[in-house]
């Protein structure tokens, strides 16, 4: 019987260790996630289920959105074919970390926290942050919030917990894991405003007619960019000539405009 | 690039920690407590003359056991408001919490109370005793020993059902991972703290529960969960 158990009991340290031992990726070599592409013919996204109009998921399983279609003309650039992963919101920097994906492309802004240990590009469309809050609601303007009174709800593992807090440390700040819930909390009274990008407020606005309304004024201006692992220096240049292209030849503006019917921000902030 | 795995990483968060562990410790003891309470009352109730008082409580036992602790969550939290009621984040995981496992405490109960033999009552009355004394002295000690071993089962599974709660804004230990974890990327190291702080929050409820049980009944075998070997 002590036999028995002794084996068992080493057999299991084996499996550990080799379990922890592939848990721990190499390190890139340079150019190796662009030759991976390239050789593979298969460029693999990154993208979120369900952030309508950047990506949704259709009920026949197809992805659509702004984020899919540039990473079809992304890919078609590099001359592969692209693969989409859903992620959720912190996923979209842990599939990067562990190389599962090749680029994250999912209303995925760029702050130096998430870029001690990812690359970004350049920006390819630019978002203020605000607020949203019921039609019935007295508050005018973002600033009121800094108050130990208000509640704010926002994404956990999103960049709004961070910025909003930054800016407007008094309110009290309830974090939830979906925007679905942050929203739920909104219109039932749970919290007095929610923190989200301008673009997903105005969905949300267009979606619940007379029900909500944005506050004046924005919390942080977000830059949306295409992530990819730290450490390829490659595929970070050559991603950027291909935005800058996309952005100067007016395609990106075609795209906007297809999913998000206005015109874009100008990327550039004026400084 | 390397994921080299460091716990230091952990460190400028572990401040958050504690109020964290406290949330935990507080709304689990919290339902311990009123879903004993809960579970007592029904227990009874599903045994009561009454035709309409057996089916109330049957009716909150199938319903409370068969939806998932998530769903009463969001109906209490989300749901609640819309017909005037709103609950802090704390309170409706109390009440949800609470609603949840009194019905598997009633069903523990109740298996104690049919494990009582009914010539213990007869004994019991022919004594003179009263019905609160028959409960308090004869009735509860049995009832406490067979439902030993269930009760620190859901005691444990309270503890970590309050994960759930991180889902309402409950600012307990799963949220502060989460969030940490969201943060600073480094999910392992806080997801391995997490798992130890659960870990010894449920050993030591598990303790208490034996070292009480002991206190409280100690001339029956059985109830420290060890038992004497035959």
């Amino acid at each position: 019987m002590r036999s028995i158990m002794t084996k068992a009991a080493r057999a299991a340290c084996v499996a550990a260790i080799l379990l922890l031992g592939g848990a721990v990726s190499t390190p890139l070599q340079a150019g190796e996630v662009l030759q991976g592409v390239i050789s593979n013919g298969t460029l693999r996204v990154a993208v979120m289920g369900s952030l309508p109009p950047f990506t949704n998921l259709t009920p026949s399983g197809e992805l659509e959105g702004y984020d899919i279609d540039i990473a079809k003309q992304l890919a078609a650039a590099l001359g592969a074919e692209p693969q989409f992963i859903i992620v959720d919101s912190a996923g979209r920097v842990a599939a990067l970390q562990t190389h599962k994906v090749d680029v994250t492309i999912s209303d995925f802004t760029r702050n130096v926290q998430r870029s001690l240990t990812i690359a970004f590009s350049d920006p390819y469309t630019v978002v203020p942050a605000r607020a949203v809050v019921k039609t019935d609601s007295p508050l005018k303007k973002i600033e009121e919030l800094n108050d130990p009174k208000y509640k704010v709800s926002m994404n956990r593992g999103g960049n709004a917990d961070p910025n909003f807090a930054a800016k407007f440390p008094k309110a009290v700040r309830n974090l939830y894991n979906t925007n679905a819930d942050c929203l739920n909390a909104l219109l039932s009274g749970q919290v007095d405003a929610m923190a989200e990008d301008a673009l997903y407020d105005a969905q949300e606005i267009a979606k619940h007619p007379g029900q909500l309304r944005m506050l004046e004024g924005d919390y942080a201006r977000q830059e949306v960019a295409i992530g990819l692992p730290a450490g390829d220096a490659e595929l970070l240049r050559v991603i950027n000539l291909w935005l800058e292209q996309f952005n100067a030849s007016g395609d990106n503006k075609v795209l906007f405009k297809k999913w998000f019917g206005s015109e874009p921000p100008p990327i550039q902030a004026a400084y | 690039m390397n994921y080299a795995f460091s716990l230091r990483a952990v460190v400028p968060y572990l401040n958050g920690l504690l109020p964290a562990a406290m949330a935990t410790i507080t709304v689990s003891l919290a339902t311990m407590a009123l879903s004993l309470a809960i579970g007592m009352l029904f227990a009874i109730g599903r045994q009561n003359r009454s035709g309409a008082i057996r089916f109330i409580s049957t009716a909150y036992v199938e319903f409370f056991r068969n939806t998932p602790l998530l769903v009463v969550l969001y109906f209490v939290y989300f749901m609640i408001p819309t017909i005037g009621l709103r609950l802090s984040s704390f309170s409706s995981a109390l009440v949800a919490m609470t609603l949840h496992a009194g019905a598997y405490m009633t069903e523990i109960l109740r298996a104690g109370l049919l494990a009582v033999p009914d010539g213990q009552y007869d004994g019991a009355r022919s004594q003179g005793m009263t019905s609160w004394q028959i409960l308090r002295h004869v009735v509860m000690p049995q009832v406490f020993r067979t439902i030993y071993a269930p009760l620190g089962n859901q005691f444990i599974s309270i503890i970590l059902g309050s994960s759930l709660t991180s889902a309402i804004a409950v600012n307990e230990v799963t949220a502060w991972t989460q969030t940490a974890g969201a943060a600073s990327f480094r999910y392992f190291e806080f997801f391995l703290v997490a798992a130890v702080v659960y870990l010894v929050l449920s050993q030591a409820v598990n303790l208490a529960r034996i070292q009480i049980g002991r206190a409280l009944f100690p001339e029956e075998q059985g109830v420290s969960g060890a038992g004497r070997q035959p």
